[in-house]
């Protein structure tokens, strides 16, 4: 028997794994795309191309023969002519036109010095050529003919740790002739030396975030550490820069490849003094530190089983302030705003650089005027993107919103507007703009439209504000006459000696809190426990709890349409309650509780009733509230569910006849017993779901045999 | 006892159940793995023959060199001699490399390993079978390594050469499988040159040229584009972007003053084009067809890791016969202007049209599917963008605003929308959008106006089961025997979004019956009928031997279209294929530029030189570029008329949409002023070439010259200076056009 059992289990087995697959292919994904601010986080939403690929510069485009080492960076001059540095360190200089003006190798006394890994390039606005020679571990300045002037080598200092190798690989001047060096394995920040050529530190390092955890896990691995653990905990230094840049008030940027774990904090600007300056301005006007901050996708590709990371290998700063990182991992080029809004995404290819503007392995870029060239060190190659009309209109009117010129920049975004309906900055330069003029309705219909928080909740206390001084009289007349009404009703009551009586089961519904233990004592001894009354409760609790998620105003809410579903919101209110009915009655059965499965039911079901209320109050206090109350929303949530649970542990001590840590004892192993229920819950609906399929692929297989 | 017989017939029911999926698996199994194609076996004697010419007319020879074992055609007029190895490197005896009548790809069930091997070392091996039969050349190469033959055929017609093999007449071992068989890999080639007299063609989007320039830096640029685009119900693991795809099946090469034009006349659906430019271990540039001949999936599987792998289909399309004619040009001809004018009026042997061609056109977007909740339990909301009374408003202003009659699509106005839900879009109008009544005036408001109105329907993919097509039983299958599906893509990452609406295409064996309710809702309500699918989507059905590997589909959509035409409805196919543009009245999104491939040096008008003057040719919708005066003149430089997308509503809920046009359709006063003044700006030239052909087009830096055939030249300056060509003055950013000597 046993053995037919097993048989048949195999055969089914067998069957399942030979009819299960999933096909897969789809359609292009478009070619620019950009991240709406949403009160449950970023959405990717395409958008018109603010950059298009004009041009790819080859080798033999550029008229040079072959035998050019991959080229590893780029810079450009302050004449706008682009400098390529090949890995043998061959420098190909041509100009805006795309014509090679000259090759050359630096000299060192004459000779033409063939390096064995350049890295880095850096044309000062002094004419001086940086080139790090990774290899060789010094940085070499040299005049424009390639001569050498100054060499930087590795720094002696006491801070420098022993087992530090300078590695050069990206470097930049400020305009007091500093120069920053980033050196491969730097995790203490970016090397910083004199105009003489001293050591003068390190400067900006990333630092690790702390948590909880990871101190407790720190303290352990210390008490108990060994060479495997030691060897692990390299994971937990900061990561190293791999590009920078500055800007023409001498704040760096830095960019950090790939960021395991959360990926953030890929870019940074630091100030001179090395401080992370950088910010994202979230839907809801805070502003969140760049260290928190993911500058690429939150959604994650997974190959043969591994997620597969960003990595940010080059960053750049253009006039405007604006920030361009280079992913290397999909070939994406990100343009950020100076307070860290998306302006585009674009670029791609995802390792396939068959098309102009997709990319194999991006490397570096640089940017002139208009124009942005990236290099794809794969082929030696360099495409040129040249912002398009409507990128420049984008940029215009960001840049005037971001001065707060928010009038001059409307004419810009309606524009915009008019081009890509998807645009979140549009819809919020124009709100902003209509607030500007006083156009405070217009303001808040754009603001909510864009989840900007802010203007929206300056627009309606704008728009209140107004409606109240025109209508102050009518308000004052509306007030006097509901409170008149209410007074002569409760004289009139009170003269005619009339009064409402409330069904005792309906008052321990509803006003069971108020004397909590005469109440549920009286529930129990009188036998008021209702099936009708604790389920109306329930459904109002359930049926509140959605209305609230989805009825709040944006600024109170992370309603999420894309994945919000109100059975989950089911399971989790009433189903979540039922289970605890179940779980509880069940285990004060079997530790001398007295309260019936009826008795708990109701008593669990009242308590939800505050909350209930306190869903609809937050509902209409959240649409109604002129200002940003979050704490006074959250202290009525608080307040409210602090009364359920008293209704809960005080009605559950009554009719089971419970002291409180018996009571305390009791909920533990129920709430214990819930979380097994959710388990197996879970496994069998696994198990059902992955029958079905089954059935449905046998189903298929037989009709189509 | 009666408990006993209930018990036995349960034990019973359950065994039958239990047996009944052993055999269903086994019978799956044997599908699987049961190969149709005939056992390879080599003969004991190979037979031979002496160089001779085996087949001559006026123009040509087919020729057989007994010392290179190859095949050649001699062009009588310029004399120059097309072969595999080229030519030029006879006298070296030809590198093995480059010598070879075919290249396989074969897989070995053994070892597991995808395996290369070239026809030239069977020759060294002298394991190549030649004969002559009725002036009909046969090779059959045996590849005793692999344990495959396969037979070629040349033969000689009026216009050149024809090699054909039959996927019936190939053997394989029982242990491998062909994967494909790439033809004459050298012939189309030519030597590498600086020189721009030189050039492969290759017609990628609206066509494109690859200068055969060495590649030192990387020893060569090659590329594979499909035939007709990638296959949907093929499985991959990895995505590649391709906005634009081939969709014609020719290739040529043009060396110096000869030309070859190749043209897949049969199995150009299991094709791929394999492009090598500046090869500087070869010294040559070439174009050639690889046919796919086993078809296949690539899957992540789990081994010790994870790791892709292809998943082989034994079968093969026995009926299929791969064929490619190879036209030799030289002159005039021998240019990728005479290539298209060869291709069009010898190959495709189409008429001019002389209807009056509007010269502008609008899609309209009918609505969308969004998401929307009943008691916060998400559901699907069909969300109106343009009723058919908005779309009568907009063409009523737009025609009082130009005084130019416009042709007119409807997209997305059925059931759900542009999103795929039932084939045919349910075989309804949406009724938000105004319902049958709707669709209705509107097409009795088209015809008096004199607009050409297409109504879209989708009959290829679907999600919904409905209108009597199911997503059960009406499936492709895949190379794997699954049933095929897929998801629309993430906009940001390369991974299907799984939360979205599996995909499917329907199997190949119901287009006819999609076609027929199609026809039967049209006939009483729809003059004109546009297909944005069927003529642009090539793809498999594995239930079907017939349909393996694509096989068939161009014929299968010709006979559907035929159909179409012949119940008197007008035709708008988008991105078609050339087997089905040759059916359309009028063509829309009609590629104008090469795909941007990084190995094509040139976007050449190929596409609109072959079809421009037999059907309607319509840009892809101007208002939804970055770039609208380029894609102006774009439009103007390739002798097609500009499109315009438009919806009469946006929504911010429509940020979720999966269309990248709709975000940037809406009709405003901006886009309504676009339209105008293109029409405007454009009207006196599209009126002045007409329905004329296009006979030669240069482009010289920033400067391109279109010249049609009634004489009209038309100059295009994508510069930011003005200049002068011919005596007549460009503005920057602008266009001019002679009549016949008399500038604008």
């Amino acid at each position: 028997m046993r053995l037919k059992r097993i048989l048949a289990i195999t055969l089914l087995i067998i069957v399942f794994v030979l009819t299960s697959s999933i096909t897969v292919f789809s359609e292009t994904p478009g070619n620019s795309f950009t991240h709406w601010e949403t009160p449950s986080g970023q959405k990717a939403v395409y958008m018109s191309d603010m950059y298009e690929p004009i041009r790819r510069i080859s080798v033999a485009s550029l008229g040079l023969e072959a035998g050019i080492s991959p080229i590893n960076d780029i810079a450009r001059d302050k004449n706008g002519n682009i400098y390529l540095l090949a890995e043998d360190g061959n420098i190909i200089v041509f100009d805006n036109n795309y014509e090679l003006l000259r090759k050359f190798y630096i000299t060192e006394n004459g000779e033409a010095l063939t390096l064995e890994a350049a890295e880095g390039i850096y044309v000062s606005d002094k004419d001086q050529l940086y080139v790090s020679d990774s290899i060789g571990s010094r940085v070499l300045k040299c005049n424009m003919q390639g001569e050498i002037i100054q060499i930087f080598e590795a720094p002696k200092s006491s801070i420098i740790p022993k087992d530090f190798v300078f590695t050069p690989t990206r470097l930049l001047t400020d305009s007091k002739d500093y120069l920053y060096v980033v050196s491969d394995g730097a995790y203490y920040g970016a090397l910083l030396y004199t105009p003489d050529g001293e050591f003068s530190g390190f400067y900006g390092a990333n630092t690790v975030q702390s948590t909880v955890l990871g101190t407790l896990e720190y303290l352990w691995d210390a008490l108990t550490g060994n060479d495997v653990k030691r060897s692990k905990s390299l994971k937990t230094l900061p990561y190293q820069f791999i590009d920078i840049d500055i800007d023409d008030k001498d704040f760096i940027y830095t960019c950090t490849g790939k960021t395991a774990g959360d990926s953030v904090g890929q870019v940074r600007r630091l100030n001179p003094g090395g401080t992370n300056v950088l910010y994202k301005e979230l839907w809801n006007g805070s502003r969140q530190e760049a260290a928190s901050v993911n500058f690429g996708e939150n959604e994650a590709v997974m190959r043969n089983n591994k997620k597969v990371v960003q990595n940010f290998v080059s960053v750049k700063v253009d006039r405007n302030g604006m920030i361009y990182a280079l992913d290397q991992t999909w070939g994406y080029i990100y343009v950020y705003d100076r307070e860290g809004h998306l302006l585009t995404a674009f670029g791609g290819g995802y390792g396939n650089n068959d098309i102009i503007g997709h990319f194999n392995t991006a490397t570096a870029m640089e940017i002139v005027g208009d124009k942005l060239y990236v290099v794809d060190s794969f082929d030696s190659t360099v495409t040129v993107f040249e912002l398009t009309d409507y990128g420049r209109l984008v940029i215009e009117a960001q840049c005037l919103t971001l001065d707060a010129d928010y009038i001059e920049a409307e004419s810009l975004w309606q524009q915009v507007k008019a081009l890509d309906g998807n645009s979140q900055l549009a819809l919020s330069g124009l709100a902003k703009a209509a607030y500007s003029k006083g156009d405070y309705k217009t303001a808040a219909i754009l603001s909510e439209q864009a989840y900007d928080r802010a203007t929206y909740t300056q627009a309606i206390t704008e728009t209140f504000n107004l409606w109240f001084t025109d209508n102050v009289v009518l308000v004052t007349v509306i007030l006097v006459l509901i409170i008149g009404i209410i007074v002569a009703t409760v004289v009139y009551m009170k003269k005619k000696s009339i009064t409402f009586k409330m069904n005792k089961k309906v008052k321990i519904m509803l006003f069971g809190v108020i004397h909590p233990f005469d109440n549920y004592r009286m529930l129990k001894e009188e036998r008021l426990s209702s099936w009708g009354l604790s389920v109306i409760a329930l459904a109002l609790f359930y049926v509140t709890s959605f209305i609230r998620t989805m009825g709040s105003n944006f600024r109170y809410t992370n309603f999420d349409p894309e994945n919000y579903n109100s059975l989950f919101q089911f399971l989790q209110t009433v189903g979540m309650i039922v289970l605890w009915v179940i779980a509880n009655w069940g285990i004060s059965t079997l530790m001398q509780g007295n309260g019936r499965f009826k008795e708990v039911f109701t008593v669990s079901s009242y308590a939800t009733v505050p909350i209930s209320i306190s869903n609809i109050l937050l509902l209409l206090l959240s649409n109604s509230m002129i200002a940003a109350a979050d704490t006074l929303l959250s202290t009525i949530n608080i307040i409210f569910t602090i009364f359920a649970g008293v209704i809960l542990l005080i009605g559950l001590m009554v009719i089971h006849d419970y002291s409180f840590p018996k009571f305390i004892i009791t909920a533990i192993i129920a709430v214990f017993f819930m979380i097994l229920v959710v388990f197996v819950i879970f496994m069998i609906a696994m198990l059902l779901s992955q029958c079905w399929q089954f059935i449905v692929t046998l189903f298929m297989e037989a009709i189509c045999r | 006892m009666s408990m006993t017989k209930r018990r036995l017939s349960l034990k019973s029911l359950i065994c039958i159940a239990l047996a009944l999926i052993f055999i269903l698996s086994l019978t799956g199994c044997g599908t699987a793995t049961t190969s149709n194609v005939r056992s390879y076996r080599m003969p004991n004697n190979m037979e031979s023959i002496a160089t001779q010419v085996i087949d001559e007319n006026d123009s040509f020879s087919l020729e057989w060199n007994e010392e290179l074992a190859c095949a050649f055609i001699r062009n009588k007029q310029s004399g120059k001699i097309w072969s595999a190895p080229p030519y030029d490197i006879w006298e070296e005896g030809g590198s093995s490399s480059i010598s070879s009548a075919i290249y396989i790809e074969y897989y070995d069930t053994v070892t597991g390993v995808l395996e290369e091997a070239r026809s030239s070392d069977c020759v060294d091996e002298g394991t190549v079978s030649v004969t002559v039969k009725d002036k009909l050349l046969r090779e059959e190469i045996y590849f005793s390594y692999a344990g495959i033959m396969i037979p070629i055929e040349y033969s000689l017609n009026a216009s050149g050469m024809h090699i054909e093999i039959k996927a019936s007449e190939i053997r394989e071992k029982s242990s491998v499988k062909l994967i494909s068989i790439s033809v004459l890999p050298y012939m189309v080639s030519t030597i590498n040159t600086t020189a721009k007299d030189s050039y492969l063609v290759i017609p990628s989007g609206s066509g494109a040229i690859s200068y055969p320039v060495p590649d030192l830096q990387n020893g060569a640029r090659s590329l594979e584009l499909a035939v007709y685009g990638t296959d949907p119900v093929q499985q991959r693991v990895e995505y590649k972007v391709e906005d634009v795809k081939v969709n014609l099946p020719v290739f040529a090469v043009k060396a110096k003053n000869d030309g070859l034009l190749g043209v897949i006349s049969s199995g150009a659906e299991s094709a791929e084009l394999h492009i090598e430019s500046g090869n500087i271990r070869t010294e040559h540039s070439t174009v050639y067809p690889k046919f796919t001949v086993h078809g296949y999936d690539r899957f992540e599987v789990q081994m010790q890791n994870y790791e892709d792998e292809n998943v082989y289909n034994d079968k093969i399309s026995l009926s299929q016969i791969y064929a490619v004619d190879y036209y030799p040009l030289c002159n005039n001809e021998a240019t990728y202007s005479g290539m298209a004018t060869k291709y069009r009026e010898n190959i495709l042997k189409l008429d001019n049209n002389k209807a009056n061609n509007s010269i502008y056109h609008i899609s309209f977007i009918g609505g969308t599917m969004i998401k929307s909740f009943v008691l916060g339990i998400p559901t699907q909301k069909f969300n109106s963008l343009t009723s058919f009374d908005d779309a009568k408003e907009i063409l009523t202003e737009l025609y009082d605003a130009t005084k130019v009659i416009p042709n007119a699509s409807l997209y997305g106005f059925g059931k759900t929308g542009v999103d795929i839900g039932e084939i045919g879009g349910g075989f309804n109008f949406a009724s938000q959008l105004g319902g049958k009544k709707g669709a209705e005036e509107l097409e009795k408001f088209c015809e008096e106006k004199e607009i050409g109105l297409y109504t879209d329907f989708n009959v290829t993919a679907f999600s919904k089961s409905g209108s009597g097509f199911s997503t059960l039983t009406d499936v492709a299958r895949t190379a794997s025997l699954q049933y095929s599906y897929y998801y629309p893509l993430y906009k940001n990452i390369p991974m299907q979004n799984m939360s979205l609406a599996k995909i499917r295409c329907l199997k190949r064996e119901k287009l006819t019956d999609a076609v027929d309710k199609l026809l039967n809702f049209a006939n009483k309500r729809v003059s004109g009928i546009s297909f944005s699918d069927l003529g642009h989507i090539a793809y498999s059905d594995y239930r079907n031997e017939d349909y393996f590997v694509r096989n068939n589909l161009p014929n299968q959509v010709s006979s559907l279209l035929e159909t179409v035409k012949k119940a008197g409805h007008s035709l708008s196919l988008k991105g078609a294929n050339a087997y089905a543009a040759i059916y359309a009245d009028s063509l829309t999104d009609t590629p104008l530029d090469n795909g941007g491939y990084g190995i094509f040096d040139e976007s050449i008008p190929f596409y609109q030189m072959v079809f421009r003057g037999s059907s309607a040719l319509y840009s892809k919708a101007v208002n939804l570029s970055s770039n609208t005066t380029n894609a102006i003149l774009n439009a103007v430089e390739y002798g097609v008329y500009p499109s315009f997308t438009l919806s009469a509503e946006f929504d911010k809920k429509l940020i979720d949409s999966y269309s990248d046009e709709i975000f940037s359709s809406a009709y405003t006063e901006t886009s309504k002023k676009l339209i105008c003044d293109t029409v405007k700006k454009t009207a006196k030239l599209y009126n002045a070439i007409g329905n004329s052909e296009i006979i030669s087009h240069i482009k010289n830096g920033t400067i391109s010259t279109t010249e049609y055939a009634n004489g009209i030249v038309i100059y295009v300056n994508y510069g930011n200076k003005t200049v002068d060509v011919s005596g007549v003055t460009v503005n920057a950013g602008d266009f001019a056009f002679t009549e016949r000597s008399v500038s604008r």
